[in-house]
């Protein structure tokens, strides 16, 4: 086909075969969707490299034949309801074998939080281009707002849910209005000050618990039913982890789809525009003020979400779960899978969170390696693994183009 | 009122090491605009090289022998030590990504404070607990009318006054200053008028990784404790303070350490419960001038170029 301009395979009619199409989409993403898989849930830590190595020369593949890549995501974009639909009903099936490994779903699980965190990050750091150094703060106002609350007033957690977001997003408006006067190295202390002061308040305020934390957060009820007990599904019994992988689950969905929403709406290029050039976005008649406190508002939202959930699930919750080294762990999450990229800030906290249970081992060297990846990743390869894309509108001229419409 | 001056005495002290941090810190800022968050974690490798050398010293009996010069010596050592290390984060992590966004040179340097902080936990012995630092400074106490100084804090202040001294000279008196404050004006002027300007950043970074070992070896004999983690901290107090002070100037950094010090001993001893929250205070006076005086306290009024 078309080598030189990527561009024209975008805009190219529909291949012939459609029932082909679909085919060679949903078996690519099982194919993808199981190495991931794989890496996740075995345990021999070298073929677990292996699989790693193969997907990240498969990367590399795609990176030096743009061709191959253009086709793929053109055939990902075309087939997207497929895609969607395979990519759920994959993720839904993935828990089921894992039936008699409790310690791979509660790891599952740690994922899943880890990526509604890291993309709350992504909206701030990778969207919009604020340096957040604090962000464990937010987490952490989200689990302690969630628990407090459900202890308090025994609020069902489902609400407790809803209101901790909203806590934390208020924390985040509170620390954004201060940060609109700020910039760069002044907004990255900013933030590192809010975070340490967080931190140091969850530590010494009476009400926090101090240094012990909170104990016995209730569990989430769902249907009458505590989420801490084990479920009978066909007459097989599974753990409680599981219940805690649907429910990680669903919020992970909606956090992608919100993320998914907003970077294609106006506020998501809006807050591209401030990250490239506050002036010139200013000069375009974008109000600067309100899109760097919506991106700390809604950052922080799905920060509480996902302390929220953290909370109800261990059960127990101390300042330590929410220090400056979790806002780094996050932090490197979104570079290492590629600022202002969902797919790749997942991808992100897939690795950063997996890693270090692959490798018990190594794991004092844990923080170490985290660095050293951040490290290597900015220096040779800024974007990250799964770059962000271009914004492109030209697929949508052309659907325009094709089906008449002006 | 003695209560009062003893806490003055402290406020000084804890000043003078907040300065030194903040000096180092406002440095890089002000030749090369960078931000370099791995600076307080410089400070504890300073002192963590300072502990084997000094158990080595020690037995080899070389501390009976000429106390103060073996000191003194090790001041020094340590200092060029962490003086290389300024050398090695220049050449390898900073001049790569000069040309890179700031954001990204800001997050390396902060990964790299984190790869130094980790490194020491892992690799120093028992790392993860906090360490005895050796008594290096001199002991005993001078009493002035009820007022306890002692002499520890006097060498302290001393050292802090020389360095800074030292450093004003530097920058005002020798080529080597002159160097640096034209590539801190303009970089490319700087080198069309023949300064080098990859040496003269050199040298910035020795100058500063030096002064955060320094730093970090008077904090730690003071406390008689120190700890892998306690570097982000210290390194977070030098950037607040450089800030308060207006960051990149040389002078606003000492004196943004001086009121922090102050700030921070005062809220604790005056304030109920405040020891608790010290930071809780500084850090809202750094929030505060950030939103009322962003320029700091010396910096001028600068306006953005389009």
């Amino acid at each position: 086909m078309v080598g030189g301009d990527p561009y024209k395979l975008v805009i190219a009619p529909p291949a012939q075969k459609p029932a082909l199409r679909k085919l060679a989409a949903v078996g690519i993403l099982t194919t993808g969707f199981l190495v991931v898989y794989l890496i996740a849930v075995l345990r021999d830590q070298w073929i677990v490299l292996g699989l790693t190595g193969l997907a990240v020369a498969a990367l590399i593949v795609l990176d030096r034949r743009p061709a191959w890549k253009w086709e793929l995501t053109d055939l990902f974009a075309r087939e997207r309801s497929v895609v969607v639909v395979s990519a759920a009903i994959l993720a839904l099936l993935a828990p089921l074998p894992l039936r008699r490994d409790p310690y791979i779903l509660h790891v599952l699980v740690m994922v899943g939080i880890s990526m509604i965190l890291a993309i709350g990050l992504n909206f701030q750091v990778g969207s919009t281009g604020i340096p957040n150094l604090g962000f464990a703060a937010f987490y952490g106002v989200g689990a302690y707002a969630s628990s407090l609350l459900a202890i308090a007033f025994a609020l069902s957690f489902w609400t407790a849910i809803v209101l901790a977001a909203c806590v934390a997003a208020l924390f985040g408006f509170l620390i954004g209005v201060p940060s609109l006067k700020t910039r760069t190295y002044h907004l990255a202390l900013v933030s590192i000050a809010f975070g340490l002061v967080v931190y140091i308040l969850l530590n010494n305020l009476g009400f926090t618990g101090g240094p012990n934390g909170v104990k016995g957060i209730p569990a989430p009820v769902f249907l009458g039913q505590s989420l801490f007990t084990s479920v009978r599904i066909f007459g097989l019994a599974y753990p409680m982890q599981m219940n805690f992988y649907y429910l990680t689950l669903f919020f992970l969905a909606v956090t992608l789809l919100a993320a998914h929403c907003l970077y294609h709406s106006k506020i998501g290029l809006f807050w591209n525009a401030v990250r490239e050039d506050e002036v010139a976005a200013r000069c375009s008649g974008i109000n600067v003020s309100t899109a760097k406190i919506l991106a700390f508002c809604v950052g922080a939202f799905f920060a509480g979400i996902a302390g929220s959930l953290y909370a109800h699930y261990i059960g127990y919750i101390s300042p330590e779960n929410f220090n400056m080294n979790v806002s780094l762990l996050i932090l490197g999450m979104v570079i290492m899978g590629g600022m202002d990229s969902v797919l790749g800030t997942c991808a992100g906290a897939f690795l950063l969170t997996i890693a270090p249970e692959k490798f018990r081992a190594l794991a004092d060297y844990r923080m170490v390696a985290a660095g050293m990846i951040i490290i290597l990743m900015l220096m040779f390869r800024p974007a990250g693994i799964v770059p962000r894309r271009l914004r492109d509108y030209r697929h949508i001229l052309a659907r325009k183009r094709e089906t008449g419409a002006r | 009122m003695t209560l009062f001056l003893q806490l003055v005495v402290a406020a000084l002290l804890v000043s003078c090491l907040y300065a030194l941090v903040a000096v180092g810190f406002t440095m890089y800022v002000g030749v090369i605009n960078l931000a370099n968050f791995s600076h307080g974690d410089a400070c504890v490798m300073g002192a963590f090289i300072l502990m084997p050398l000094f158990i080595l010293v020690s037995s080899l009996g070389w501390l009976e022998a000429a106390g103060a010069l073996v000191i003194v010596l090790l001041f020094l050592v340590v200092s060029a030590l962490t003086g290389l290390w300024g050398i090695v984060i220049y050449r390898i992590l900073v001049r790569p990504l000069l040309g890179a966004p700031r954001l990204i040179l800001l997050l390396a340097t902060v990964a790299a404070g984190q790869v130094i902080r980790e490194v020491i936990r892992v690799v120093y012995p028992n790392g993860s607990n906090p360490q005895v630092f050796p008594r290096i400074l001199p002991e005993g106490t001078l009493s002035l009318g009820g007022l306890a100084l002692g002499h520890d804090v006097l060498a302290i202040v001393l050292v802090t006054v020389a360095v800074i001294l030292g450093l004003n000279f530097i920058i005002l008196r020798t080529r080597l200053g002159m160097a640096m404050r034209a590539v801190s004006q303009n970089a490319d002027v700087a080198q069309m008028m023949g300064v080098n300007m990859d040496r003269t950043v050199t040298i910035v970074f020795v100058i500063g990784s030096a002064l955060a070992g320094l730093a970090g070896l008077l904090n730690g004999s003071y406390y008689g404790i120190t700890k892998f983690s306690i570097g982000s901290n210290l390194g977070i107090k030098g950037f607040s303070a450089a800030v308060i002070g207006g960051l990149g100037d040389f002078y606003g950094a000492i004196i943004g350490g001086f009121l922090l010090g102050f700030i921070e001993v005062f809220s604790a001893a005056y304030i109920p419960d405040g020891s608790s929250y010290q930071d809780v205070f500084s850090f809202l006076a750094v929030i505060l001038f950030l939103l009322f005086r962003p320029r700091g306290i010396l910096g001028e009024r600068l306006y953005e170029k389009v």
